[in-house]
């Protein structure tokens, strides 16, 4: 995911909040707010959640907002918060068991995921895979999930995923490359499905 | 770690076009010889476009208007939580105990020190004058204030007359202390 460029950047804003311009804050906030949506909800896979997470995330930037440098880029800090609130509230949930389809799709309908011995050959709705690569995420480890989310799903370079989650560059590589191989492999029933309908 | 687990590692890098066009090489001859690490680059790719296009969330309508409401209410509770904080904390009592000390003070000792101020009436002893009653009186004002306005203001309503008899007293007086004093 591209982020647009913007006449006004990330920084400039963040310090003009640091001196008491509420409106920098609400074009952040307005800016950030989908993005990080989007990456919390892949990550907890609860949208209600998600939504409290990127609300305590912008309360943590309103609150703290003295303690941001220009060392980093804004991007880097916000996520980095949004990320730590989010493998918190994974921690916290870990005792629960139970999932709902229902979380991942936009309409209000339920979904039952087929058996997965059945024939990878019928076709499956667009809902239904995307609950099936949300489930698969869900498998992964919160060290291989989080790259692959920054990665694959918003789109940041090596790079940024490094300084975001405070990690050598090697091992955000490392990470990524053992997290995609092991999607590959709990996601190959659907896959090697859609490899036949092609062609 | 052998050169197919180093060559599985490489496997995101190709895929990302990270790789060098010499590293590139060796891969893709490292592909041809193992088609089962062929379906699994194609698999990655698969997962990495699908990832790439998985459907874009976006906020509730009343996102920012939660998110104002929770500021504000987040800077009452902290104005609520420093102020009991503050009378929890022992700067107060401190304050409290030291005004209470200070008005303790004022009263135990404020009576005190107004008796010091007062002037009495000098003591009668036999060198003193024998002056009259009312002339004690007019002698030893009460207060500063009185003694104060004596001096601009003599409550003495005398003339020279008047000194002149007080002169004749003292001389007496002082006769008669020799007197006594020759006879013993």
């Amino acid at each position: 995911m591209k982020k647009p460029t913007e006449k006004v950047t990330d920084e400039i804003l963040i310090a003009r909040f640091q001196q008491g311009d509420l409106q920098a804050f609400d074009t952040l906030v307005r800016r950030y707010k989908d993005q990080l949506l989007n990456y919390v909800y892949r990550f907890v896979g609860n949208r209600v959640d998600a939504e409290d997470i990127i609300q305590e995330t912008f309360l943590r930037v309103f609150k703290n907002k003295h303690y941001y440098k220009e060392i980093a880029k804004f991007s880097t800090w916000v996520y980095t918060i949004a990320g730590n609130l989010a493998k918190t509230e994974l921690r916290r949930r870990k005792r629960r068991k139970f999932f709902s389809v229902s979380n991942f799709v936009n309409d209000e309908r339920d979904y039952d995921i087929p058996d997965l011995d059945r024939n990878p050959e019928q076709e499956v709705d667009g809902a239904i895979k995307e609950a099936y690569i949300q489930k698969a995420i869900d498998k992964l480890p919160p060290k291989f999930k989080e790259v692959i989310l920054l990665r694959d799903v918003q789109g940041f370079a090596y790079e940024e995923i490094s300084q975001i989650l405070n990690i050598p560059l090697g091992t955000v590589k490392s990470r990524v490359n053992r997290g995609r191989l092991k999607l590959q492999e709990d996601l190959k029933f659907l896959l090697e499905g859609e490899i036949k309908h092609n062609s | 770690m052998n050169d197919s687990d180093k060559l599985m590692e490489q496997c995101s890098d190709y895929i990302d076009g990270n790789l060098s066009p010499e590293a590139c090489r060796e891969f893709e001859q490292y592909l041809m010889n193992t088609p089962e690490t062929q379906e699994t680059i194609y698999r990655m790719q698969m997962i990495r476009d699908s990832l790439n296009n998985l459907p874009q969330v976006q906020t509730s309508p009343d996102f920012e208007i939660r998110l104002h409401e929770k500021i504000r209410t987040m800077g009452s509770v902290k104005s609520f939580r420093y102020s009991s904080r503050y009378f929890a904390d022992w700067k107060v009592p401190a304050v409290g105990f030291a005004v209470v000390f200070v008005l303790v003070s004022f009263f135990v000792f404020y009576p005190q020190s107004s008796g010091d101020v007062n002037i009495t009436a000098p003591r009668e002893s036999g060198f003193s004058p024998n002056f009259s009653g009312q002339e004690r009186v007019l002698m030893a004002p009460k207060t500063v204030d009185a003694a104060a306005a004596s001096v601009k203001h003599p409550a003495v309503v005398d003339d020279s007359t008047q000194r002149q008899k007080n002169k004749d007293q003292l001389k007496k007086n002082i006769k008669l202390v020799n007197e006594s004093s020759s006879g013993n």
